[in-house]
């Protein structure tokens, strides 16, 4: 039999933390549920909204902002993704008198990314409430605001 | 069956299982939800064949980024999230027949193929050398990702704002 | 650990182009848009400058440890790309002025994408060859929604989208099937490593992933059968980004369909029918598809998809031993030329018309412009192939390679469906010298615009003169 060892392991840990975060949860509320009142009225069974009564459906529209801060979070997910071996083996490369050329390769590649967070940044697509300073400087001036 | 054979077919089961249900169910929202199983299944078949550093990146940024931002997507279009979308239709032959083809050819890769490249022992950690890969031969590749995200991002910025003007 | 191998200034053109795109988007942050009508300048000093290094090339070794290749292709396609920036990024800055579009997203954007094209043109790997054709398809998937507030440009943008990423899931699968067969990435070494697997299970793997491969760039060639998305993709992205779509990317994507097709010719029994089977019914369809369009973008557009026919032909060629990209190469330029100056002639025209491109537009264009109605002569004459133009070198060389590698049957199509492109190409030079305008009054051009179209027609009417010119050029570069 092949066991699981080394990396497979460290995930296997992983793995089990989930299926027991995952049991705690099942196990918990069905064994409440043989001890637990059962009475439900129609009032009870209504969604609960902080004691409000809900109106209107809630697939309402959401704010674009939230896309647009999505889009900026995933280009540095993939960032940090590319970050990570290079870190693993930054000391290697130090050790071997390389630290500065791959540091500088790197320096390169979050430079690049970072120019695209300045953009977004200095073009008001991160401030919440938008108000449109140059985008479109003819309807700006004809008082145009998002 | 030991345990990993077992760990194997069930990450797999995951996949398929989640996949056919994205593939076929008519709410958007669901197909969306069911996909977070279809790249766990993915995540975890990675970390069954050794690829430790890319079962991380299918999590981190297929579950953490990419699928965020799909269910963003249907969530910040108006019509997106109650709408019925038509499973099959017309061109239901023409895609059973490219998946077939596509199908066959899988198989082919899994069943005849001997691949010149394939080691005989896993490394333990794959991190290392892929960071030793991009620092070195693949550096150019490595250095046109960053273009191709920051083009990417600045045109579905732009875009973005586009739609965002029409209200 | 060697670095050797690293030798950045094989890249060097690319990085300058990259760099400019960077460059714009920064100081469109920094100055808050104050200065775009600068960034034009910007943008257009990257390029010169990296046409001065393509040519007056540092170095003729490979890149990046063999990544970026600087061979004759590589410098034919960087300087078919660099010229069609040269020719379209002034016209296109006008025209996104003259239409409320964002300029710096438009430079970037374009830089962007041509930075991935001049990839593609010297790919050394098949790593870099899609990362390459990524990034130039998502600039332009982009670029084609530039005109936001436009439901074509908008559709133009999505379907283009969803078009290419399925060629990019089909060419990525071919890929990995086709180089985890060869057992190598590097793609001049595809062709050894295929010999060793012949005739094992893992043939039929390999030729699996070639085929895909080829399929998702004729795809993105937009080649018959996977066509269907280029006339809506190019009528309704905006006229400046379509113009560079069937050009630059054209070019660029040939040329990395040149390189993957020349290091398999030795299984080219697999592709070559396929690819002819393609090349064939993109000519027939192609041509006649163009000739009964009344709009002028849309004719472009299918006479666009004609000229991938030859292309492919050209390609075939390349399938039988001997046969260099030569015809290929040489037909790129002349075409790049004469579409970048048709398509801006046609924003032009159609603005001062209906705004619609009407091929009616044109009646009587020689009363009111004689000079543009005779450089539009010569560019769709060019096209067409009429000698002494280059479009005539260009075709004559792609048929004759096709006849030396034995294809004679698709060469005689060619030359018929030729015939077909004549009358469509002929229709707008007859209404503009033989009908009445239906509008008087001049129609001037401004200064970059008249720029583009005469150097356009005159470097037409040199290729076609000179056509080594060109062909020692490329030849005299990394050999």
């Amino acid at each position: 039999m092949q066991s699981m060892q080394g990396m497979q392991f460290a995930f296997g840990v992983v793995l089990m933390f989930m299926v027991m975060g995952l049991l705690i949860g099942i196990v918990a509320l069905t064994l409440s549920s043989f001890i637990r009142p059962h009475n439900p009225t129609e009032q009870k069974l209504q969604i609960y909204e902080c004691g409000e009564e809900p109106v209107g459906s809630p697939w309402m529209q959401f704010n674009n902002r939230f896309y647009t801060v999505a889009l900026v979070f995933i280009l540095f997910d993939v960032e940090v993704v590319f970050l990570f071996p290079w870190a693993v083996i930054f000391n290697d490369f130090i050790k071997q008198g390389l630290g500065a050329f791959i540091f500088a390769e790197m320096a390169v590649f979050v430079g690049i990314l970072a120019l695209g967070l300045v953009y977004a940044w200095a073009k008001g697509d991160l401030e919440w409430v938008r108000t449109r300073r140059f985008m479109k400087p003819a309807a700006a001036r004809k008082g145009g605001v998002a | 069956m030991d345990i990993k054979t077992l760990l194997e077919l069930m990450f797999g089961l995951l996949t398929v299982a989640s996949a056919i249900w994205v593939a076929f169910t008519p709410k958007l929202l669901h197909a969306g939800f069911s996909l977070l199983f279809t790249f766990f299944g993915v995540a975890g078949l990675y970390v069954m064949l050794g690829a430790d550093f890319l079962a991380a990146v299918q999590v981190l940024v297929y579950i953490g980024g990419i699928l965020v931002l799909l269910l963003f997507g249907i969530l910040l279009t108006t019509a997106m999230p109650t709408a019925e979308l038509t499973v099959g239709g017309t061109r239901r032959g023409q895609g059973l027949a490219l998946g077939m083809l596509l199908l066959g050819l899988l198989l082919l890769a899994v069943f005849r193929a001997g691949w010149p490249l394939s080691m005989n022992a896993l490394p333990e950690t794959t991190a290392s050398d892929i960071g030793k890969g991009f620092m070195t031969t693949w550096l150019l590749p490595f250095e046109v990702a960053s273009i191709l995200l920051l083009g990417a991002m600045l045109g579905a910025l732009h875009l973005a704002r586009r739609a965002g003007e029409d209200q | 650990m060697d670095f050797s191998g690293l030798n950045v200034a094989a890249l060097l053109p690319e990085l300058l182009v990259s760099g400019g795109g960077l460059l714009v988007m920064a100081l469109h942050a920094a100055f808050r848009g104050r200065q775009d009508r600068q960034l034009v300048w910007v943008s257009l000093a990257s390029v010169v400058a990296a046409l001065a290094f393509c040519l007056n090339p540092l170095t003729v070794e490979p890149g990046y440890f063999g990544s970026a290749l600087s061979d004759p292709m590589a410098f034919a396609g960087r300087i078919t790309v660099l010229a069609a920036l040269v020719l379209l990024l002034p016209g296109g800055v006008a025209y996104a002025r003259s239409r409320n579009l964002p300029q710096a997203e438009y430079l970037s954007l374009s830089l962007f994408a041509a930075t991935g094209m001049m990839a593609l043109a010297s790919a050394g790997d098949l790593i870099v060859l899609f990362l390459a054709v990524e990034v130039l398809s998502i600039s332009l998937y982009c670029l084609a929604g530039l005109m936001g507030e436009r439901e074509s440009s908008r559709q133009a943008a999505l379907t283009y989208f969803l078009a290419g990423s399925f060629a990019s899931g089909f060419l990525l699968f071919g890929m990995a099937l086709l180089s985890g067969s060869a057992g190598t990435l590097d793609i001049a070494a595809l062709g050894t490593g295929l010999a060793r697997v012949s005739g094992t299970g893992t043939q039929w793997v390999a030729l699996g992933g070639v085929v895909l491969m080829i399929a998702g760039l004729l795809f993105k060639v937009g080649a018959v059968p996977f066509h269907s998305w280029v006339a809506e993709v190019y009528s309704g992205s905006p006229t400046v980004v379509t113009a560079f779509m069937s050009t630059a990317a054209k070019a660029a994507a040939f040329a990395g369909f040149g390189r993957v097709l020349l290091a398999l010719g030795s299984v080219s029994e697999a592709w070559v029918p396929l690819v002819g089977i393609c090349a064939g019914a993109t000519m027939i369809l192609g041509n006649f598809t163009a000739l009964v369009q009344g709009n002028f973008k849309r004719m472009l557009a299918f006479s666009s998809v004609a000229h991938a026919g030859y292309l492919l032909l050209g390609l075939m060629a390349v399938g039988a031993a001997g046969e260099s990209l030569e015809a290929v190469i040489f037909y790129l330029l002349p075409y790049v030329l004469a579409n970048a100056a048709l398509f801006l002639v046609a924003a032009k025209v159609s603005q001062a018309g209906s705004g619609n491109y009407k091929l009616d537009d044109y009646k009587g264009l020689a009363r009111r412009n004689p000079w543009l109605a005779g450089l539009l002569a010569l560019l769709l004459l060019g096209l067409a192939g009429m000698p002494p133009l280059a479009g005539f070198m260009g075709k004559f060389m792609v048929f004759s390679a096709a006849v030396r590698a034995g294809h004679t049957g698709l060469a005689v199509l060619g030359i018929l469906t030729s015939v077909v492109a004549v009358f469509t190409y002929l229709r707008p030079v007859v209404y503009a010298w033989f009908h009445e305008p239906e509008e008087s009054g001049a129609l001037n051009l401004d200064g970059g615009l008249a720029f583009v179209v005469w150097v356009a027609g005159a470097g037409l009417l040199l290729l076609g003169l000179w056509p080594r010119l060109w062909l020692d050029l490329c030849a005299g570069i990394g050999v």
